[in-house]
């Protein structure tokens, strides 16, 4: 587990986030899908992508939130970061998990979804 | 049955109830023909071409699912209305029918359907990114990306255990 400053996150999540995560169809296209979208926002792994995500993760702490889940276990609160400065501008959607419910605990982080803001249509 | 894929124009003159999922920041558009009489609704979602809709019947055929990105949809195929439409949590990895329930893989949920009325039975958080899902009796096995499986008993619907030691990816 990777700490990050007010957040943990597994490191098997970069796999994920660059697409290296090959062990089903599903997860494999979604995995490029993340690679892909994260490329155009102008995040590489290969140009300290890394870093930039783990500064996005930090900066998400205080980030608008979105939506949130309460379950048993934990909450899940999902906060977006506003993204410039690639091909294109738009938004990373973070999943920021709580275990056993207190908000006072550091958060993992579980999951993202990049969005690209399409062109404005005249 | 038929899935189009079509412009952001062509999706904006489809009528507002026929567009089952729907999507902030879309890129793709699609329209799902069912024919006549049920007709024609339209599909938006934010992914790149590589990620497509997940479309399946019911085993009696009477309803079919559909998902995309972050959005479930069921449609009748009798009367053709909307049985459900509903924005997820996480993304759709894939979508399974059964005998009486319907399960929805995400990539880090489990949700399982009734059928009668696509109703909510149960939603399972997994632990890890799910890498694939099979049933074994009266058990769900889903396999995680770090090397663990995670199994569901459908029976009591409860976590039964999580099997295998963590890997690399």
């Amino acid at each position: 587990m990777i700490q990050g400053e007010g957040f943990t996150i597994n490191e098997s999540k970069f796999d994920f986030f660059f697409g290296r995560v090959t062990s089903s169809p599903d997860n494999t296209r979604r995995s490029r899908d993340n690679l892909e979208g994260l490329r155009q926002l102008g995040i590489e792994e290969a140009a300290g992508g890394r870093i930039r995500l783990m500064q996005i993760f930090q900066e998400g702490l205080n980030a608008p939130i979105i939506k949130i889940k309460r379950k048993q276990y934990g909450t899940t609160i999902l906060r977006q970061v506003e993204i410039g400065g690639g091909e294109v501008p738009g938004a990373i959607a973070i999943s920021y998990f709580y275990p056993n419910n207190n908000l006072n605990e550091i958060p993992e982080i579980t999951s993202i979804i990049p969005k690209l803001y399409p062109e404005q249509q005249t | 049955m038929k899935l189009q894929h079509i412009s952001q124009a062509e999706f904006n003159q489809i009528e507002g109830v026929r567009r089952i999922i729907v999507h902030d920041c879309p890129h793709q558009f699609a329209l799902l023909d069912l024919g006549e009489p049920l007709g024609r609704y339209g599909i938006s979602w934010r992914s790149s071409p590589i990620i497509q809709p997940v479309i399946r019947p019911s085993k009696d055929e009477l309803t079919l699912w559909v998902g995309v990105d972050q959005h479930l949809a069921a449609i009748d195929l009798q009367s053709g209305h909307i049985r459900l439409s509903m924005p997820m949590h996480e993304n759709i990895f894939n979508i399974f029918t059964m005998e009486f329930r319907t399960i929805v893989l995400t990539e880090l949920e489990v949700l399982l359907f009734n059928n009668y009325d696509c109703s909510i039975e149960s939603i399972e958080d997994l632990p890890e990114i799910a890498a694939g899902m099979t049933v074994a009796g009266s058990d769900l096995v889903i396999g995680l990306i770090d090397g663990r499986s995670w199994i569901l008993n459908l029976e009591t619907i409860k976590c039964k255990k999580i099997t295998g030691s963590v890997s690399s990816a």
